[in-house]
């Protein structure tokens, strides 16, 4: 039992210490691009996309593995997605087909 | 990617390991911005110097001479009688007319014709975006039953047995002989090069004060305020190239069929070209609104509401005066253009 709790207790210490490590990566949409058309991330870390335009975006992934859709995204909004694994992420604005963003998630 | 001088008339123009975080709400800094000046504005709307090719499909004269005789050749479709052209009639501002297109046996397809104008500048065909660019587009039709009914082996082999075209093949793409590759890269060649020449909104633009009346100056400026016409029929091909659900009633759920993962996608369809507008009546994708005035007291109402509809769509409260201008500033987009010169087919 005891040594149930000291291993509880070790992995919430990590997943805080692995938390506090993340950082909050922002990416910008204005004039319907990406602000970056390649960015690299580490593992955990969080990306924003801020919708600094008048027009509304919805970002999404079908990258195996990657899948998420953030929804309509309407001007002023932002929208975040944490990537959890290493690996190549193709990010896209649904509505504008020529927003593309390739994310690399890098081990931490 | 490759550029070609826009000629018109003969002239150059110069002018899911993925954690979602819910969405937050953000400063409002970004919807208190002033508004733009006229300068700024007209500066969105320039007309580029250059017609983008693909690297991997340059452009030719060949190459355009030889899409242009496939685009009018009724061979393409199983029947021998319906061409690219049928629907896609330069005489009817590159659509046809119809509520919605007439396909093989002139059965009633789903939904409108689209123009194939200023398509060199888009990125996903057809109203859903089924095509990631012209030369799988151009392969569509042909081969749907629905449409051309044909299939490509007979296409390829009717060309073939073609003389004619045997040697504008090698003019146009040497070595690569005839097959699917080269028919949709040649007819993908030619669309193209369908551009939309120079109308009295692009004099304006160039700085011609008189070349647009008072209620289209003032149609523009509702445009890109009251309207938010602009923020989907942006730039100088007067569309995003993107897909938005705006409310339009209708069962057809375009691209959402494609891409059901993403929400906001069901009901959503392709942002049409603005240019030449007044030449292709009925609008919408289905072809349910016989004018343009319809259209603007349809986005005036604002549109179904259901959770798929674009944020950017509200109800705009437009006075008669303010529809008027808009009408009026649309005509405005409106240029005459060369027709393209009929090939003369090659015969077997």
């Amino acid at each position: 039992m005891r040594l149930t709790t000291a291993m509880l207790v070790t992995c919430a210490l990590i997943a805080a210490a692995h938390a506090a490590l993340a950082d909050d990566v922002r990416v910008v949409q204005r004039d319907k691009r990406f602000s970056t058309a390649r960015l690299a991330v580490k593992t955990g870390d969080l990306v924003t996309f801020v919708n600094s335009d008048e027009a509304m975006h919805n970002v999404y992934s079908f990258t195996d593995g990657f899948t998420f859709d953030l929804g309509g995204q309407g001007p002023g909004e932002e929208t975040t997605v944490r990537l959890s694994k290493p690996g190549v992420v193709d990010v896209r604005c649904a509505i504008h087909p020529k927003m593309k963003l390739q994310i690399t998630v890098q081990p931490r | 990617m490759g550029h070609r001088k826009i000629l018109i008339g003969g002239v150059v123009m110069l002018v899911a390991t993925a954690l979602v975080i819910p969405a937050a709400s953000w400063s409002q800094q970004a919807q208190e911005k002033a508004a733009p000046s006229l300068s700024t504005l007209k500066a969105k709307y320039k007309r580029p110097t250059d017609i983008p090719f693909p690297k991997n499909n340059a452009y030719t004269p060949a190459r355009e001479l030889l899409g242009r005789t496939l685009f009018f050749d009724p061979r393409l479709s199983g029947s021998n009688i319906m061409s690219c052209a049928t629907c896609h009639n330069p005489s009817l501002g590159w659509s046809d007319g119809l509520q919605r297109g007439l396909g093989h046996e002139m059965k009633q397809l789903g939904r409108r014709t689209p123009t194939i104008l200023n398509l060199a500048w888009a990125e996903l065909l057809f109203w859903d975006g089924r095509a990631a660019n012209l030369e799988e587009q151009a392969a569509g039709p042909m081969q749907s039953p629905a449409e051309m009914n044909g299939t490509m082996n007979e296409i390829v082999d009717k060309v073939q047995k073609t003389p004619g075209y045997r040697k504008m093949f090698e003019a146009a793409y040497p070595g690569e002989g005839i097959t699917p590759a080269t028919i949709t890269k040649a007819i993908a060649t030619f669309e193209r090069t369908v551009v939309s020449s120079v109308a009295p909104f692009d004099y304006w633009i160039a700085g011609h004060e008189d070349a647009i009346s008072e209620s289209a100056k003032r149609g523009f400026a509702i445009f890109n305020g009251k309207g938010n016409c602009a923020v989907c029929h942006a730039g100088w091909t007067f569309t995003d190239g993107g897909f938005h659900d705006i409310g339009l009633p209708s069962t057809d759920i375009g691209r959402g069929k494609l891409t059901p993962a993403v929400a906001t996608m069901k009901h959503a369809f392709k942002t049409p070209t603005l240019r030449n507008i007044d030449q292709r009546a009925p609008y919408m994708h289905d072809g349910s609104h016989t004018t343009l005035l319809q259209v603007v007291n349809f986005y005036s109402e604002g549109g179904a509401v259901r959770p798929s509809k674009s944020k950017n769509i509200k109800p705009l409260n437009l006075s008669a005066t303010e529809k008027a201008d808009l009408v009026a500033f649309m005509q405005t987009l409106t240029s005459s253009d060369p027709l393209p010169a009929l090939p003369v087919l090659p015969r077997q």
